[in-house]
């Protein structure tokens, strides 16, 4: 009949593995700097593990007295028939149960909690360093697999570090405890029983290679079929519209297929393993059977010895046995942390300056800047090419141009969300460099063209659960935008939930909550970007009046496609290919008869 | 633990019966085995020990088999080494077919799972979190995985490894076996209080985890917005309460779990201690032999694995069904028919709506929808956000159902045509666009096989193709994730490129150009008419230019039908649409002046 097999069917897919390459086989093998970057975060808890090395110490010695008190009870009192002592023997017997009983139960708890500590200093770390991340890393990273970071990873350290290091600890010293006392007993057979440790280790690096290589691809595998499911789930409507539902389904498949071979492969390898090492633990038995009886025979050594000896064997195989899981347990760990510290490694946004005005006045300048997302060394793909332009406070600036042009980019820049490769941008006559980052994107509030909402209701998401923004700021901002028009018809009205991603709300309304939420900032410099897409015009109109006069003192900057939003900008930029073609006022453009004038025709033709 | 655990995975596991069966004979095997070796230091112990007694008494030596006690004493190790290698074979094959098992069932479930939620009805989609379709795929299968992987290997041979050694022992000294065993029904007891404690702390802390990681993921996809507002201090501090919430949950069930193993390594001491204490009092009053204390004690080790196992694999087991319940509950939904009997009809694109009406939880969206759309004619609706155009639209492909009224194409009811013939014959640019972290070409070929209208067409008819001399590897350059490497515009027309490579009968653009400057927008739509011309076309704008030359333009406002004509007509009406009207030409007006 047919068993399991290791080969299933399912070929290599290119695609979707694509974002995957990098991840995955690098380096292999113990890592002592990555152990000891690790061990770094047991730190602030030395005292506590210092006392589960105690804890560890005294347990793994008296739970192994167990078969030499059989030996002494055989040797003493049972062999001979003395029963004087026998119970005294006994009472050490069960008052050692209890010692073992508080030791386990404290350094359990010990181990669990320094574990537990410890993560949670990792997963902040990781959270806090995410936050400092350039978008250019989220631009290339699929966050399935940041959250795979954030939730598997870190399980299989803390795995490593509640049941992956203390007890390969314990599991050595039980080992070791377990010589001493058949070394005490006899040297001979000490020996005997060190033979089967070459064996045993033998067999437990040959697992580890193997099936640690087989775990690893499987991971790799299973990160992309996860990734790929977050993403169709996510996308389904489209998926579903265009008739790709077993288009998905068969990639699933193949995934699926690879992940089983490589799971059945590590498979094979503990098939094998487990089972030798209870063959070795026969062995040794029959071994001890033999050589410890021969001794008794010739008077060597009493019949007590034999007795906790042949107790002592099984119990030597488990740790060893154990050790081997622990491993699998620890380099899991390490390719986890791997993965987890080239996050942390990941060079943050460049170190924020100190400028941290009193007032912002809302000077904006752009000197000859060239700009290229690609900043990877290879040759720059330029975006903007030479731009230069500048706002005078209070001033506003509109922005058109063909889709692709470089609009937003020059919005990404100003909020300083990039690295510029040549020229500077200068807010208030000061290099965006020189800024104090957050402080200056506080100052600056964008919409921004993908419009974003978090899971929440609709206060959270137009204040931002900023203390600072009040409740009359959120209704003043709802009203600026219309959107109070909808809210208050919705039936929890600013407590309502929106679904993740506010999927729950027209693609409009979505985009009025976005605005507001910008406005309730109270910004010093208005920055809109295709702000009003999504929206009918009566709205826009609406808004236009309530932003004028919010912004007359203050500086904006505006993108739009209606050039009725845009006409009455104190200047206006005509970008093309990454360049600024034309500039002035509407009048001042029209005149030229240039791009702007052909655009204006276009869209007011009749 | 119910009579039969496996009960909830039975139609998962009927294709593997046979497995099963070979793998129980290895079981068997291995087992019997694992039983005979503590016989065989019974044997020899007491073997040489009377000899060695009698020899010391001067009394008649016992025989021997082999001539020799210690000889004998050889046989008995090399009888031990070639039972362990048949046991290794045994186990090996039993190992590999029962892991081998358990992997081959989460595979098929997985795979189940996965084929079984694409085919779901959106509102599933709706009604769901992300995450949550996410672990069922994923820590759900595995919890089944682990399970089963137990199941036979700790649960089965456990129960078998108990009850052998329980009668081994009991054949050897019955009175000593129960008086060992005495701790057992405490461990039992303790295992199902503390198991009902620990279960619920698990509950807990996995729910805190899934708060945590939602938490995570919203946090990441919404990076954008929280650098804009330089939220990166709020976060963090929202996160810290979050982590430490699930430290504090983990602690009280740190609590519990660490108490109870030293409890039943504590028990299973006890049981030591009386085989030592009991036994070792009948073999000094002669009523038992060495070796039968020395095989005494080998049982009760090979017992008290499976009983410490025991609340683990209870644990396991309950964390099983609560999982393939989950998984069953959604193998039960009802999918959508996706297979078609024979090749899909052409729709020729006449749509009718007759009294439609449309509700989102009881909250009235759309209201008294009477409209009808000759083939081939091009539809513009305008209307305030939120007023249900994009309601409207995605009624035509079955994304949503009407609640009252009907839905007509070709004069024949939505929900009489079968969902591929319908998606197949409507091309639609959803007004939100997402796209796969893929390459271009495969966001506008989306797996058509039709070659009638090239990628590269598509995306001429779209316009994108100027754009694709800028990007790095023009098609196959690879997007990030729904498109966040693209500017606005070059995603909107990548999704528009993606709906007319289909040829549909029906175009459904909503919003599609809102990203897209009126200069690009105006070539698209001219290119559009003449590729469409013998389509139907349903537009939904905010720009006059662009609606301006429909055959026919609704105007909704608070989900019905408040105007409707052409542009002349509505202009000459003095409503909604002529002060839209007004106001987009007020600029120019003002620029004659
Ligand atoms: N995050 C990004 N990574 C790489 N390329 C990008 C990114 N964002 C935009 N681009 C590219 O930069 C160019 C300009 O985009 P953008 O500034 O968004 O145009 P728009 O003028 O329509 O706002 C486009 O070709 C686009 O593909
Ligand atoms: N999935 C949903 N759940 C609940 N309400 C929704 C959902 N989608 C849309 N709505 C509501 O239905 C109304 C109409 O939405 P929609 O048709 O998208 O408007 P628009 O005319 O802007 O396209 C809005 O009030 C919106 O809040
Ligand atoms: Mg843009
Ligand atoms: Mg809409």
């Amino acid at each position: 009949m047919k068993g399991p097999s290791l080969s299933v069917g399912g070929g290599k897919r290119t695609l979707a593995g694509r974002a995957y390459s990098t991840e995955g086989m690098v380096k292999r093998g113990f890592d002592l700097r990555l152990m000891g970057r690790l061990l770094g975060y047991l730190r602030p808890y030395v005292p506590w593990v210092f006392l589960t090395l105690v804890l560890i110490l005294v347990a793994s010695t008296t739970r192994q007295a167990g078969p030499y008190i059989t030996k002494i009870a055989v040797d003493d009192h049972i062999v001979p028939g003395v029963s004087d002592g026998f119970g005294f023997l006994i009472a050490v017997y069960i008052g050692l149960l209890f010692v073992q009983f508080v030791v386990g139960y404290g350094q359990g708890w010990a181990t669990n909690m320094i574990g537990q500590w410890a993560m949670r200093d990792v997963r902040l770390d990781m959270f806090g360093h995410l936050q400092k991340l350039p978008l250019q890393y989220f631009d290339r990273t699929p966050i399935g697999r940041l959250m795979a970071m954030n939730t598997n990873d870190v399980d299989a350290l803390n795995e490593m570090f509640t049941d992956g290091v203390v007890s390969v600890i314990n599991d050595l010293l039980t080992v070791v405890a377990i010589l001493a006392y058949i070394f005490y007993m006899d040297v001979e057979l000490g020996v005997v029983t060190c033979v089967a440790l070459p064996v045993a280790s033998v067999a437990t690096v040959w697992l580890q290679t193997k099936s640690f290589e087989a775990y690893r691809v499987a991971r790799v595998i299973f990160g992309r079929f996860a990734a790929t499911l977050q993403e169709t789930i996510s996308g389904i409507e489209v998926v579903q519209l265009f008739g790709a539902e077993k288009r998905s389904a068969d990639r699933f498949e193949e995934d699926n297929d690879s992940y089983l071979q490589a799971r059945m492969k590590s498979t094979l390898y503990h098939s094998m393993y487990f089972p030798f090492m209870e063959l070795s633990g026969i062995l040794l038995m029959g071994l001890m059977l033999y050589s410890g009886g021969s001794k008794v025979m010739n008077g060597e050594i009493e019949w007590g010895v034999l007795v906790a000896l042949l107790q002592y064997v099984p119990r030597f195989f488990m740790p060893i046995r154990d050790i081997a899981d622990r491993f699998n347990t620890i380099q899991t760990a390490l390719a986890s942390s791997e993965r987890i510290f080239e996050l942390l490694d990941t060079d943050t946004e460049p170190p924020s300056g100190t400028h941290q005005p009193e007032a912002v006045r809302g000077e904006i300048e752009f000197r000859d800047v060239w700009f290229a997302y690609n900043d990877d060394g290879g040759e720059p793909e330029w975006v903007l090419r030479g731009v230069s332009f500048k706002v005078d406070p209070g001033d506003s600036l509109a922005i058109v141009g063909a889709t692709g042009a470089g609009k937003s980019t020059i919005i990404n820049l100003v909020c300083g969300f990039y690295p510029i490769q040549k020229g500077s941008v200068l807010v208030d006559g000061v290099d965006i460099r020189e800024w104090d980052s957050e402080e200056l994107r506080r100052r600056v509030g964008v919409v921004q063209q993908d419009v974003f909402l978090f899971a929440g209701d609709i206060e959270e998401n137009i204040s931002l659960g900023a203390p600072e923004v009040a409740r009359e700021r959120v209704l003043q901002a709802a009203h600026d935008v219309n959107a109070d028009r909808f809210i208050d018809r919705l039936p929890k009205g600013y407590e309502q939930e929106v679904n993740e991603r506010g999927s729950s709300l027209s693609v409009g309304q979505r985009q009025l909550l976005s605005f507001a939420r910008a406005l309730a900032a109270d910004p010093d410099v208005l920055v809109l970007d295709e702000a009003t897409s999504n929206v009918d015009t009566e709205t826009e109109v609406w808004i236009q009046e309530a932003v004028e006069k919010l912004m007359t003192e203050r500086t904006s900057i505006v993108i739009a496609h209606r050039l009725s939003t845009i006409r009455n900008a104190d200047k206006i930029l005509v970008m093309h290919h990454g360049e600024i073609r034309e500039e002035g006022r509407h009048e001042d453009l029209l005149e030229a008869r240039g791009i702007y004038h052909r655009l204006h025709q276009l869209q007011y033709q009749e | 633990m119910p009579i039969n655990p496996l009960r909830p995975f039975d139609r998962y596991l009927r294709p593997y019966r046979r497995w099963i069966t070979f793998g129980l004979i290895f079981l068997f095997i291995a087992l019997s085995i694992q039983m005979i070796i503590p016989l065989m230091l019974k044997w020899a112990i007491d073997a040489g020990k009377s000899y060695l007694d009698a020899s010391r008494d001067g009394l008649p030596l016992p025989p021997t088999i082999m001539g020799s006690p210690l000889s004998d004493l050889a046989m008995y190790g090399m009888v031990m080494a070639g039972l362990g290698i048949i046991q290794w074979v045994a186990n090996f094959v039993m190992r590999w077919y029962f892991s081998g098992l358990s992997r081959y069932v989460e595979h098929d479930i997985r795979t189940d799972y996965v084929k079984h939620i694409v085919t779901l009805p959106l509102s599933f989609f709706q009604q769901n979190k992300v995450g949550d379709m996410m672990a069922r795929a994923t820590n759900d299968v595995e919890a089944i995985q682990r399970f089963l992987h137990h199941a036979f290997r700790m649960c089965l041979s456990g129960i078998l490894t108990f009850f052998l050694s329980l009668v081994l022992m009991c054949s050897i000294d019955w009175s000593l076996a129960l008086l060992a065993l005495f701790p057992m029904p405490v461990m039992v007891v303790t295992a199902r209080a503390v198991s009902g404690r620990m279960r619920q702390g698990y509950r807990r802390v996995q729910e805190q985890f899934g708060v945590m990681s939602s938490n995570i993921q919203e946090n990441l996809s919404g990076a954008r917005v929280v650098k804009a507002f330089a939220r990166r201090l709020a976060e963090i501090a929202k996160f810290q309460g979050l982590n430490d919430e699930y430290v504090d949950r983990n602690h009280h069930l740190i609590n519990i779990r660490s108490i109870f193993y030293p409890f039943t390594f504590f028990l299973n001491g006890v049981s030591m201690v009386v085989v030592l204490w009991l036994g070792g009092w009948r073999v000094l009053e002669g009523a038992l032999t060495l070796g039968a204390f020395v095989a005494f004690n080998a049982y009760l080790i090979r017992m008290s694995r499976p009983m410490m196992m025991l609340g683990r694999v209870v644990d396991e087991f309950q964390r099983a069904t609560a999982s393939m319940m989950r998984i069953q509950a959604i193998l039960d939904l009802r999918p959508q028919t996706l297979e078609l009997d024979e090749d899909p009809r052409r729709l020729n694109g006449e749509i009718e709506f007759r009294d439609v009406t449309f509700s989102y939880n009881g909250h009235a969206v759309l209201e008294d929808i009477n409209l009808r759309i000759p083939a081939g004619s091009t539809l513009a609706i305008v209307g305030r956000v939120g007023s249900g155009k994009s309601t409207l639209a995605r009624l035509i492909p079955r994304l949503i159902h009407a609640d009252s009224g009907d839905v007509l194409i070709d004069g024949q009811p939505v929900n009489g045509i079968p969902i591929p013939e319908i998606r197949g014959a409507v091309g639609y640019v959803p007004q939100e666009t997402f796209l796969f972290s893929d390459t271009l070409r495969e966001n506008v070929a989306m797996g058509t096989t039709d070659d009638k209208v090239t990628v590269e067409r598509a995306t001429e008819i779209s316009h994108l193709a100027p754009d694709l001399e800028v990007l790095p590897e023009r098609l196959e350059t690879v997007v990030g994730e729904r498109g966040v490497t693209l500017s606005g515009g070059q995603k909107q027309r990548t999704a528009l490129a993606r709906a007319v490579i289909r040829q549909p009968s029906i175009l459904i653009l909503d919003d599609a150009m809102s990203s897209v400057d009126t200069r690009t927008e105006e070539a698209i739509l001219a290119e559009l008419r003449g590729v469409m011309a013998e389509r139907t076309t349903i537009l939904i704008a905010h720009r006059i230019s662009t609606v301006k030359d429909a055959d026919h333009i609704i105007v909704m406002d608070e989900g019905r039908i408040v105007e409707e004509g052409n542009h002349e007509t509505l202009v000459a009406l003095d409503g909604i649409y002529s002060e839209m009207f007004r106001r987009q030409h007020l600029a120019e007006e003002l620029d004659e002046l």
